[in-house]
C-alpha cells in the first residue's frame, strides 16, 4: 500500500518535472537538465580517476580557487565592460591556473606539500570575495559556492558543451596512459609515458570537470559530485572502466532526481543532488558491511 | 665494443646526493648478459637510488650510468621491471590483464590496447599460469599471484635487463621459488638485477652479489663471509654453512 502511494507521488512529480520543462518561463530548468547530462560523462570519468588516484583534496583545492576566477570576471565586467567574459569563463581560467600551481607543488615540493596546496585554495576564495566584494550593485557569492538554478545560462551551456567534448575525447584518447599513471606512475615513466604530463593534464581535466556545475551545485558541493558516484562504483566496478561507467550513469542519476526534487520541493537543487549521493553511498557502505558480514 | 661482449650494465664513478646527503659514491660495477645478479644492503644504503639510476629514473650528479652502451632513457625498451608490490593501491579497480597491458605500452600508446597486444597478454598470463585470472581485480590476488603478474608484465616488453625490487617480500618460500623458475624459463638468456633484503633467497638464488651502502663492493655468492656482512650492515652478524649450502637468517644473524 505505501509503495503504491509513493509510486503514485513520484509519478506526480515526474509529471509535474517534465510539463514544467516545456514551459517557456521556466527555461532554466530545461538548461539545468541539459547541463545535468552533458556535465555527467566528463564528471563521472574525471572523477573515476581522481577517486582512483586518491587526489581528492588537490581536486577540492582547485574548485575552491575557482571563485577567484568568478569575482575578478564580475568585477572586470563590471569596472572594465568586459562582457566577454562570464563568470564561468573566469571559473575556467582559474581552476586551470590553479590545478597548474597544484601540480607544481605536489610534484616539486619537497615538504609541507598540505600547506602549500591549502594556500592555493584560500588564496583563490580570498580574490574572489576581495572581487565581488569591489564589484558595483549586489552580488551574491552564496550562488556561486552552493549553486543556483538560476545561474544556469544558454552561454554557459555551450561552453560546458565544448568543455565537455574535449575532456571526453582526450580521456578516450590518452586513457591507456593516463590509467598506467594512475596506477604506477614510476613503471609508466619506465616505459616512457611522459608521467609528469600526464598527472598534470589529469589535474587540467579536474579543473575543467569541476568548473561545468559550478554553477548548478556550486564550487563547494561540486567536489562531493566529483568523490561520491565513483566512490560508489568501486564497490562493484572490477576495472577502471566500469568504474567510470558506473560514476557517469551515478552522476546523471543523481544531478537529474536531485532537479526533479528540489523542483517539486521548491528547495536549492544543490543541496538535494549531494545530500542524495551521500545518502545512496551511506546505504551502499552499510550494505556492503552487512553482506561482508554475512 | 660488440653487442656481445659490452656489459649490460654499466656504473662508471657514479655519485648521487639529496642536497646535501651523500647517498652513492664512486659506484663503479658491471653486469653481463645472462648474469643474475642481486643487491643487498641496509636501509637507506643506496640500493633504491641505485636501482632508480639504472632505470632512468633520475639521472647521477657524477659519473655514468650505461644500459647496453646507451644512457638508460634510450635502452628502456629493453628493460622490464617489477618493482615492490606494497606500492600499490589495494583499491585501485583493475583486472589482471589491464595490469600485465601495461607492459606493453611505449612512450606514445594512445587509446586502447589493440587486439594483438591483449593476445600477447592473455598468451603471456597463460605461460605464468594466471590466465584464468585474467578477469580478476588484482586487489583480490594473493601476494604470490600479484607478484606473477607484475612479472608477467614486466616481461610483456621481452626485455633483456629484468629489474626486480624485493620480489620476495610478502612472497612465501614456495611461490618465490616457482617465480624465479618461471623468469629462468621464459628467458634463459635475460640477465637479471635483483634488490632484496633476504640472504637465504639471495644464497640460493643468484651467483653474485652487489653490496650497497654508500659505496659499492660486488662479490661472488659464495665468498660472502660474516666479515663482508658486517661490514655491510654495520652490525654484528653470524653465519651459519648448511649442508645444502644456502644462507638462511634468523633474528638478525645469517646462517651460512
Amino acid at each position: 500500500m505505501i509503495m503504491n502511494i509513493w509510486t503514485v507521488m513520484e509519478g506526480i512529480v515526474m509529471v509535474e518535472f517534465f510539463q514544467a520543462l516545456k514551459d517557456p518561463d521556466l527555461v532554466f530548468l530545461r538548461y539545468a537538465l541539459i547541463l545535468s547530462l552533458v556535465a555527467s560523462v566528463p564528471l563521472g570519468a574525471v572523477g573515476t580517476l581522481v577517486v582512483a588516484r586518491r587526489i581528492s583534496y588537490l581536486a577540492a583545492a582547485i574548485a575552491h580557487s575557482a571563485l577567484g576566477g568568478i569575482g575578478v570576471a564580475l568585477y572586470l565586467r563590471e569596472a572594465m565592460d568586459w562582457l566577454w567574459l562570464s563568470p564561468m569563463l573566469g571559473a575556467l581560467l582559474s581552476a586551470m591556473l590553479s590545478a597548474a600551481l597544484v601540480g607544481w607543488v605536489s610534484l616539486c615540493a619537497r615538504e609541507r606539500e598540505d600547506a602549500a596546496i591549502g594556500a592555493i585554495w584560500v588564496s583563490g576564495m580570498a580574490i574572489g570575495l576581495l572581487s565581488i566584494y569591489h564589484t558595483t550593485g549586489y552580488v551574491d557569492p552564496m550562488g556561486y559556492l552552493f549553486g543556483d538554478i538560476l545561474l544556469v545560462q544558454a552561454a554557459d551551456l555551450q561552453l560546458a558543451g565544448v568543455v565537455g567534448l574535449i575532456i571526453t575525447a582526450t580521456l578516450l584518447l590518452a586513457y591507456r596512459p593516463v590509467m598506467a599513471v594512475c596506477f604506477d606512475a614510476e613503471f609508466a615513466a619506465i616505459r616512457g609515458v611522459r608521467s609528469r604530463w600526464v598527472y598534470l593534464l589529469l589535474l587540467q581535466m579536474t579543473a575543467l570537470s569541476v568548473v561545468l556545475l559550478v554553477s548548478l551545485v556550486g564550487i563547494v558541493l561540486v567536489i562531493a559530485l566529483l568523490t561520491l558516484p565513483p566512490a560508489i562504483a568501486s564497490m562493484w566496478a572490477r576495472s577502471l572502466w566500469q568504474m567510470v561507467l558506473g560514476s557517469i550513469f551515478l552522476s546523471a542519476g543523481f544531478l537529474v532526481a536531485g532537479l526533479v526534487l528540489s523542483f517539486s520541493w521548491d528547495v536549492p537543487t544543490g543541496p538535494v543532488v549531494i545530500l542524495l549521493a551521500v545518502s545512496v553511498y551511506l546505504a551502499c557502505l552499510a550494505m556492503g558491511r552487512f553482506s561482508s558480514r554475512g | 665494443m660488440t653487442e656481445a661482449t659490452q656489459p649490460v650494465v654499466c656504473l662508471k664513478g657514479v655519485h648521487f646526493a639529496y642536497g646535501s646527503q651523500v647517498v652513492l659514491e664512486d659506484a663503479d660495477f658491471d653486469i653481463h648478459a645472462g648474469e643474475s645478479v642481486c643487491m643487498v644492503g641496509p636501509n637507506g644504503g643506496g640500493k633504491s637510488t641505485l636501482l632508480k639510476l639504472i632505470l632512468g629514473l633520475i639521472k647521477p650528479a657524477g659519473g655514468a650510468v650505461l644500459l647496453f652502451g646507451e644512457s638508460p632513457l634510450q635502452s628502456r625498451n629493453r628493460v622490464g621491471y617489477v618493482p615492490q608490490q606494497v606500492a600499490f593501491d589495494p583499491l585501485f579497480p583493475i583486472s589482471v590483464l589491464e595490469v600485465c597491458l601495461m607492459g606493453s605500452m611505449r612512450g606514445r600508446s594512445l587509446g586502447w590496447a589493440s587486439k594483438a597486444e591483449r593476445a600477447d597478454a592473455l598468451a603471456m598470463l597463460d605461460s605464468m599460469q594466471l590466465a584464468d585470472l585474467a578477469r580478476t581485480p588484482f586487489s583480490s590476488l594473493s601476494g604470490g599471484q600479484r607478484q606473477a603478474v607484475l612479472v608477467a608484465r614486466a616481461l610483456m616488453a621481452k626485455p633483456d635487463l629484468l629489474v626486480l625490487d624485493e620480489p620476495t617480500a610478502h612472497v612465501d618460500v614456495a611461490s618465490a621459488a616457482r617465480l624465479m623458475d618461471g623468469i629462468r624459463a621464459l628467458g634463459e638468456d635475460m640477465t637479471v638485477l635483483m634488490v632484496s633484503h633476504d640472504l637465504s633467497f639471495v644464497a640460493r638464488t643468484v651467483p653474485k652479489v652487489v653490496c650497497v651502502n654508500r659505496c659499492v663492493h660486488v662479490h661472488p655468492t659464495a665468498e660472502l663471509s660474516s666479515e663482508v656482512l658486517n661490514q655491510l650492515y654495520g652490525h654484528e652478524l653470524r653465519m651459519v654453512q648448511h649442508d645444502h649450502e644456502h644462507l638462511d637468517s634468523h633474528g638478525g644473524h645469517c646462517h651460512g
